[in-house]
């Protein structure tokens, strides 16, 4: 523009007819679709702004790019720390949030099911569900899919407790169900979900076709709540939940049946390390590939209080064994670990610089840190 | 809620914390209680069927510090940095009256106290003062112990501002 | 409402307790009611503020709609059958990290401090044998069974 103007000013109209007629100006209002399904190995990394909490975000992120504009493929909103899941059966995101319609001074709490286009990340729609669902730290299953994601579970506590089930072929709330002394929804077999409960058992409730409580089944006690709790943070292989415990256990679940079996629990350390204090903490301290690998965050001189404190090193397990295949010594403490779906597959360890960071899940080794600036990162999701 | 000391300085001070506490428990604070240096005033407690005032608590230590002896369970913006203090919110906030109940010991008088961690409510994030700390804290399907809770619960708002640790009591060992 | 017996001596005591005045005296007389009923009363207040406090609010206040509300209510419950039941069922109770013994003084201590007008004379306290036995049964329906006890009031 300023070459024109120049141009214009010393005489020279000729050239400047002609760059006019050839000119091809930039088309306004364009804006980006991404390709769907998303390529293997994107992530939504959780950024929960708790400093500002009402304005948290959900960053789409391509880890195999290079700069900060390779990898920032797009952003959504999440009021109040919120959740997010997806289905790549139904083609959509979904963020549960809080919104007050006062902004920073309060005012009426709406919930919501925000329900995105993951090519275009706008809002195809969205449910209102009663102002009741959990707020506090992220849980990968304070919401979840059920009923091969034709419902949406979403665990409330006001400080009572209860799970709002939508149908999310309607798009409509279905209903609320108690679940009093019980916490979260780990999906269970074909339309049921378990709660763990404060005895240190566990409540399974069955859903109907229509989305209704048909019956439930308990769990006698199994966890040791007081002494040695079980993490009510589990990493996922093929439908089996294996939650750590506090002290260096760790419990597996099988899910994948109509009620949930309860399998041995198994020592994550040697009377050697138990005794130097290697426990596994953080806010999401255990992740699982579908090759069996379990990763656990892993710290020394761990103690009474220390369960959230992450950790410098990640153990890596045969699941199925309980047999340690590799330790990993981490680039910078780790707060939460998280799993790509991508291949290679990526080991995605969340600090509290706050930095995240990607390693090989094979080999362990450092791969980079992303560029992308989020100020209190933690929970991170593998999508398609 | 919360969990985001810097990482690296968690770590490092996190020990120096641990291993802090346990040799002044070990050392100066065992040595006073052990040799009846400080008198726990019975007055107090006769009147309240053994239960001190808190007022005559004897204490130690800075309370818009993390490592501060109530704080042993706090999650969250200490309210003494955001306008209030470690028992009172911040002008124009509302005390959660629904909340979660822990004890800590104070290495002064090596006695746990029972300490009811209000939020406070009504206004967006403080944002100072982030402290975590977990001892006694248990995973979310325990409410009653713990801090990941969002815990404004029962006030006319829900948004979370900051944290306070009162002292409502002596443990009975 | 007409307090005899037992009941007006242990409604008297909890008074004596909650205002603090001359609580040196109850807790150090084994003579008084309220002893007969818990028997650590030191403890089950401190048990009350660690596992209920934080939801039914100190002196068991509640808030309608919200939380229970225990406060000069909670002794209906004893009135109605099924009642005694649940007071030990519901999941704040049973599922507290307290032994038999404890959940047993406890319950006592929030009935007759929080609750002396509404017990029905002649109560019989709570006992770690029968708690024992209530809190191996889990309740499947909360809040049903506690709305058809509420209407039973």
């Amino acid at each position: 523009m300023r070459v024109m103007f120049l141009y214009f000013l010393m005489g020279i109209a000729l050239p400047m007819r002609a760059a006019l007629a050839d000119f091809e100006p930039e088309p306004l209002g364009q804006v980006v679709t991404l390709p769907t399904p998303y390529p293997a190995g994107w992530l939504v990394v959780h950024d929960l702004a708790f400093n500002h909490m009402r304005e948290g975000r959900f960053y789409l992120v391509d880890p195999d790019a290079g700069s900060l504009g390779g990898q920032m493929r797009g952003i959504m909103s999440g009021d109040f720390i919120a959740s997010f899941v997806t289905s790549a059966r139904r083609g959509e995101h979904y963020v549960i949030e809080s919104f007050h319609d006062r902004g920073g001074r309060g005012g009426k709490r709406t919930d919501v099911v925000s329900i995105y286009d993951p090519a275009t990340l706008s809002v195809l729609g969205e449910v209102i569900i009663p102002a009741k669902r959990l707020t506090g730290m992220p849980n990968r299953f304070a919401v979840a899919l059920l009923g091969d994601d034709r419902f949406l579970a979403v665990y409330n506590f006001t400080p009572a407790q209860s799970v709002s089930i939508v149908d999310l072929q309607s798009r409509k709330f279905v209903g609320e169900i108690d679940i009093p002394g019980c916490a979260f929804v780990y999906p269970t077999g074909a339309r049921s979900f378990s709660s763990l409960c404060s005895d240190g058992g566990l409540l399974i409730t069955h859903l109907g076709a229509a989305g209704t409580a048909e019956g439930t089944d308990r769990l006698e006690p199994f966890n040791d709540v007081i002494d040695d709790a079980m993490f009510e943070k589990p990493a996922m292989i093929g439908g089996v939940a294996y939650f750590p415990t506090f002290t260096g256990n760790l419990v597996p679940v099988n899910l994948r049946g109509r009620i949930a079996e309860v399998g041995a629990k198994w020592s994550l350390t040697t009377a050697r390390e138990r005794a130097a204090g290697w426990r596994p903490g953080g806010a999401w301290p255990a992740v699982g590939g579908e090759d069996g690998r379990l990763y656990v965050l892993m710290h020394g001189h761990g103690a009474e209080g220390t369960h959230k404190d992450g950790g410098d090193q990640v153990w890596v397990f045969d699941a199925a064994s309980g047999k340690r295949q590799q330790i990993i010594k981490l680039a910078s403490w780790g707060i939460a670990l998280s799993l790509s779906a991508g291949k290679p597959a990526r080991l995605v360890v969340t600090g509290a610089e706050p930095t995240v960071d990607i390693y090989d899940a094979a080999g362990g080794h450092h791969v980079k840190t992303l560029a992308i600036s989020a100020s209190t990162p933690l929970l991170v999701h593998a999508v398609r | 809620m919360g969990w985001l000391d810097k990482v690296s300085e968690r770590s490092t001070r996190g020990l120096a914390r641990r291993s802090s506490r346990r040799s002044w428990l070990a050392g100066m604070g065992a040595a006073l209680v052990g040799g009846g240096v400080i008198p726990v005033l019975p007055v107090a407690r006769a009147s309240s069927g053994g239960q001190p005032q808190a007022s005559d608590i004897p204490d130690s230590g800075d309370p818009l510090s993390c490592d501060y002896w109530r704080h042993c369970a706090i999650d969250g913006f200490l309210c003494g940095c955001c306008g209030g203090t470690e028992t009172s919110c911040p002008p124009g906030t509302e005390m959660s009256p629904i909340t979660w109940i822990g004890t800590c010991r104070n290495p002064v008088d090596g006695k746990s106290y029972v300490i009811s961690y209000n939020d406070c409510c009504g206004k967006t994030a403080c944002g100072h003062c982030m402290c975590n700390r977990n001892e006694g804290d248990r995973p979310m399907y325990r409410p009653d112990k713990n801090n990941d809770i969002n815990w404004c619960l029962g006030t006319k708002s829900t948004l979370y501002h900051c944290s306070t640790a009162i002292i409502i009591g002596l443990a009975v060992e | 409402m007409t307090f005899v017996g037992p009941s007006w001596r242990v409604c008297r005591a909890a008074t004596v307790l909650l205002t603090g005045v001359l609580a040196v005296v109850a807790a150090g007389d084994p003579e008084t009611p309220l002893m007969d009923t818990v028997r650590n009363v030191d403890k089950a207040r401190v048990d009350y503020m660690l596992n209920c406090q934080g939801c039914h609010l100190p002196e068991g206040r509640g808030i309608p709609g919200v939380v229970p509300v225990m406060k000069d209510y909670v002794g209906n419950f004893l009135r109605v059958r099924g009642g005694r039941e649940f007071l030990v069922q519901v999941p704040g109770s049973a599922n507290a990290a307290l032994d038999d013994a404890a959940l047993a003084d406890l319950l006592n201590w929030v009935l007759v401090t929080m609750s002396p007008e509404q017990l029905p004379a002649g109560w019989v306290p709570y006992t770690g044998t029968e708690v024992s036995k209530l809190r191996a049964v889990p309740l499947r329906e909360v809040t049903r069974r506690r709305a058809a006890l509420v209407e039973q009031m």
